[in-house]
């Protein structure tokens, strides 16, 4: 399992409900449409941190990272490396 | 060093002059026109001076349109410094401009992020200690005020992304221009612009779509200037007014509904900004819709939620990482409350130069950040959201009608919690509540079943698909809606238009322009007339705060003059005083009031009138031989052939019925054989007199006379009760205080061979109110005062045009002139009566 499919199963698992997984795509905005808030970014942060084994700084909690599975992806993936 | 780097936007500079470009350009300057031909004839935000200023923005706007990207942020910093110069002048421009770029200056000096936070803390604390009027420079207090207005948010912004090394490509006229953003120059109060989004969002959307998005928000913000100018001028009522459910309902929801006046003026501003090229996301978002506590944070004031979020929330729920999940949200949430309600304590001190936390203030903020926390909490357990949202029935739509309205029910509240100075006060005034009818019920539920059904129609309406693309439709696409609707409301603004239009468009433009003070300003306005400073109420900042801000520049020496007594007279002039109070000379004589000194007995030929007054009559802000009493004098004697006239002017700033009694029962006026004592009326007296009886009682003053001590007995007013109670006790008996007072003053004139004269003097700031002038009439003649009134003098004159500024509707010269025309002409209608021949 890649990465953004990890991201998406722990954001269906935990943060968005669907009737089909396919209606998460990869550029779907999560914040700007609503779907996430301020609160749940931060459970996600929570959640993203454990799985990765990576940490995040206050200033990283930013809508222009944490917009779609593809951002979320790009920063997972700097931080990683 | 280049001063004009290029900058990466998505619009090109090229075809500036491209035709189509500058189609939509004209149309944008003349939607730009029309919205100041609306703010100045509908006279809103009129005490920021945009419209003054509308010129430079007009010719900076064009300007910035057709010059390169890259000089823009230039232009754009030229036009705040253009605005300061012309506000404040060289000095104090100077001083702005000058202190704003050194404290710029210091975000970059080479220094550790900690000492850069520290060096600004010290700049500030100078700046505050200027601001709280510690020392006497007047200039400076105003130039701080600006400075921290333009700085006190933005810098910790700033400074936040310089230490994250967040923004990469900011040109130096940019920094410049994220300070000194022009609007800011009219509006203190200001929304917290983000400087990532100030820096991103500049020239990144095609023009035709910021350009109209501007006049989208701006027309936005004059829709809630009219609503708020509707509420404000005809149904605000004041805590005095409050006796029953109905009346506590309407108090309490009128004075929330008045924050359209902040969302208003934050819409023009953001709307301005976007015209810049500032392309920033919404500020405000349908905050009246909200249906939860946390919804409603996240609709109310946007930037200010995340200037919150950004440099107190995130930091604060990282550094508490070991503690317990389960506490960790609600322990940062409830802190990050804490800091908002230092933070608008911290932002008020700018504007009033107090720190006014209080118990109320603090409740407020106490009982909004539980909620908001408790709610947070919950929705956090129920974090899995549908992407496509459930089709909602009538049902949900019933409930979420009747969750809005509960929402504003509480916020109008806590809203009055806010307001309250003391929480005896607030409980007062809730406790009204429990007095109401099965009428008062009725017109409730009917009102309930109105608003349900309204809002339903309203989720029926943008169901329609043509309502739904109207409201998602491009800001480019929406010209033809704007452009009419301007020009709708320039022409029904338009006072000579409007008087050829149907009666329904002169009502309306009536109920909106119709700019008296209403009754709840009028109170907190003119307790500054006679008190030192303020005591810190009227903490919605939708009402005075710019008059605030100006009038701490000009009012404070009088206590050089005054002395506070502890009996009813509650202050005199010391006598043979002179000094300069605001510019203006005021000269006391030997008996403590301002006028020449007279000698005890007259001359057989002389006609002697006593005057007796208020403010009006001391004449306040005009030097003495420009005051009407001074010119009455004069022409009388003009006038008159054989007499010598002489007007003995007893009047004092800040006196009342009460004190007036006290005056003429001491010797100090009889003791000049005045064959006239002139005692002058004014519109809204009974108001006055009952604020003045509710100050003895609060500060336990000794009422002296049996009848007073009898009115304060049978009414129950207590020092120990809220102000609004005593009020509220002593409002029944002011008719009878009047009534009493001016059977005194005229025993006590035709007892000393003075014949008593009431004149009635409509004041310059009031409505008249026919009622009440008949009903002092009838007590005046009752108790046989010649009676003279000058009704209709104001007509046909600009009110503004005679008094001496907006926070200050004394007469100034012209008024005084004015006055004393009209005074002179009644006076020598009765001239045998008054012996003047």
């Amino acid at each position: 399992m890649d990465n953004k499919e990890k991201i998406k199963t722990i954001l269906l698992d935990g943060f968005i409900e669907v009737d089909n997984p396919n209606e998460l795509k990869n550029d779907t905005p999560l914040i700007s449409s609503g779907i996430l808030d301020s609160i749940s970014i931060l459970q996600l942060v929570d959640t993203l941190e454990k799985t990765f084994n990576i940490g995040f700084e206050a200033h990283e909690i930013d809508r222009d990272k944490f917009d779609s599975i593809d951002l979320i992806n790009t920063i997972i993936t700097e931080k990683m490396s | 060093m280049n001063l004009f780097p290029e900058i990466a936007t998505n619009t090109s500079s090229k075809n500036l002059f491209n035709i189509n470009r500058v189609k939509h350009f004209v149309i944008t300057l003349l939607q730009l026109l029309l919205v100041f031909l609306i703010l100045n004839q509908f006279q809103l935000a009129s005490q920021s001076g945009i419209t003054a200023v509308a010129p430079i923005i007009l010719i900076a706007f064009t300007l910035y349109s057709f010059i390169p990207i890259r000089f823009k942020p230039f232009i754009f910093s030229l036009t705040s410094f253009t605005i300061i110069y012309y506000a404040f002048g060289w000095f104090q421009g100077s001083l702005i401009i000058g202190g704003g770029l050194v404290i710029l200056a210091c975000c970059h000096l080479p220094l550790k992020h900690l000492f850069k936070i520290i060096l600004i803390l010290l700049i500030f604390g100078g700046l505050a200690y200027i601001r709280s009027n510690q020392l006497y420079v007047p200039r400076a207090v105003a130039a701080s005020s600006y400075i921290a207005a333009m700085f006190m948010f933005r810098v910790f912004l700033y400074l936040y992304e310089l230490k994250h090394n967040s923004i990469h490509n900011a040109t130096l006229w940019q920094r410049i221009g994220y300070f000194f953003m022009f609007p800011n120059n009219l509006f203190l109060l200001f929304p917290i612009v983000d400087y990532k989004a100030y820096i991103n969002s500049f020239y990144q959307q095609n023009e035709k779509e910021f350009w109209q998005k501007g006049i989208r928000w701006i027309l936005r913000g004059i829709v809630h200037l009219l609503i708020y100018q509707l509420i404000y001028n005809n149904w605000v009522i004041t805590k005095t007014e409050v006796v029953d459910l109905n009346s506590l309902l309407l108090h309490a929801n009128t004075n929330y509904l008045l924050i359209f006046r902040l969302s208003g003026m934050f819409h023009l501003v953001v709307g301005l900004l976007c015209l810049f090229g500032f392309s920033l996301h919404p500020i405000f978002n349908n905050y009246f819709l909200a249906t939860s506590f946390v919804n409603l944070w996240r609709r109310i004031n946007i930037y200010w939620r995340e200037f919150i979020m950004k440099l107190f929330f995130y930091p604060l729920f990282f550094k508490l990482k070991g503690i317990k999940q389960t506490y960790r949200l609600p322990i940062t949430m409830l802190l990050m409350f804490f800091i908002t309600w230092i933070l608008h304590n911290y932002q008020w001190f700018w504007i009033r130069g107090s720190f006014p936390i209080s118990v109320t203030d603090a409740l407020f903020w106490i009982i909004i950040g539980s909620c908001v926390t408790v709610n947070s909490i919950i929705e956090a357990r129920r974090v899995r959201k549908k992407i496509a949202k459930p089709k909602p029935n009538t049902a949900y739509h019933i409930i979420s009608i009747l969750k809005m309205l509960g929402l504003f029910l509480f916020m109008s509240v806590m809203w009055t919690l806010w307001s309250s100075k003391t929480l005896n006060e607030w409980f007062y005034l809730l406790s009204t509540a429990q007095h109401f009818s099965t009428q008062n019920l009725l017109y409730l539920f009917i009102i309930l079943v109105a608003i349900i059904s309204v809002g339903l129609l309203a989720y029926q309406l943008i169901k329609i698909n043509s309502i739904k693309n109207l409201i998602h439709q491009k800001p480019s696409k929406t010209i033809y809606l704007t452009l009419p609707a301007l020009i709708l409301l320039a022409t029904i603004s338009n006072s000579t238009i409007n008087s050829y239009l149907p009666q329904i468009a002169s009502v309306f433009t009536h109920t909106i322009t119709n700019k008296k003070l209403n009754e709840a300003n009028k109170q907190e306005l003119e307790q500054g007339y006679y008190e030192k400073l303020l005591d810190g109420e009227g903490k919605n900042v939708t009402s005075l705060w710019e008059i605030e801000v100006k009038r701490t520049k000009t009012f404070s020496p009088l206590d050089e003059v005054a002395i506070r007594t502890t009996n009813l007279l509650t202050r005199t002039l010391k006598p043979n005083a002179n000094i300069m109070l605001n510019g203006i000379n005021l000269k006391t004589n030997r008996s403590g009031y301002r006028d020449k000194n007279y000698s005890l007995i007259p001359n057989e030929s002389t006609t002697r009138f006593a005057l007796i007054g208020g403010s009006y009559e001391m004449g306040m802000g005009v030097d003495k031989d420009k005051t009407f009493e001074y010119l009455v004098e004069e022409k009388l004697n003009q006038q008159a052939i054989n007499n010598n006239i002489e007007i003995l002017n007893f009047s004092m700033g800040g006196y009342h019925l009460i004190q007036q009694v006290e005056q003429i029962k001491s010797d100090t006026i009889f003791q000049y054989q005045p064959n006239f004592t002139l005692y002058f009326a004014h519109t809204d007296d009974k108001r006055r007199l009952l604020r003045f009886v509710a100050d003895l009682i609060q500060n336990g003053t000794n009422l002296k006379y049996p009848f007073l001590i009898q009115v304060k007995k049978t009414s129950g007013a207590k020092q120990t009760m809220s102000r609004i109670e005593i009020e509220q006790r002593l409002k029944p008996y002011i008719g009878r205080i009047v009534k009493w007072a001016y059977a005194q003053i005229a025993k006590e004139a035709y007892s000393n061979k003075s014949k008593p004269i009431w004149l009635y003097l409509p004041a310059t700031a009031d409505e008249f109110k026919t009622d009440e002038f008949n009903e002092l009439k009838t007590y005046a003649k009752k108790y046989g005062f010649i009676t003279i009134d000058l009704i209709g003098i104001y007509d046909n004159i600009d009110v503004k045009t005679i008094q001496l500024a907006a926070w200050d509707t004394h007469p100034n010269e012209k008024g005084h002139q004015l006055i004393a025309n009209k005074i002179t002409e009644v006076l020598l209608k009765h001239k045998k009566e008054l012996k003047l021949n």
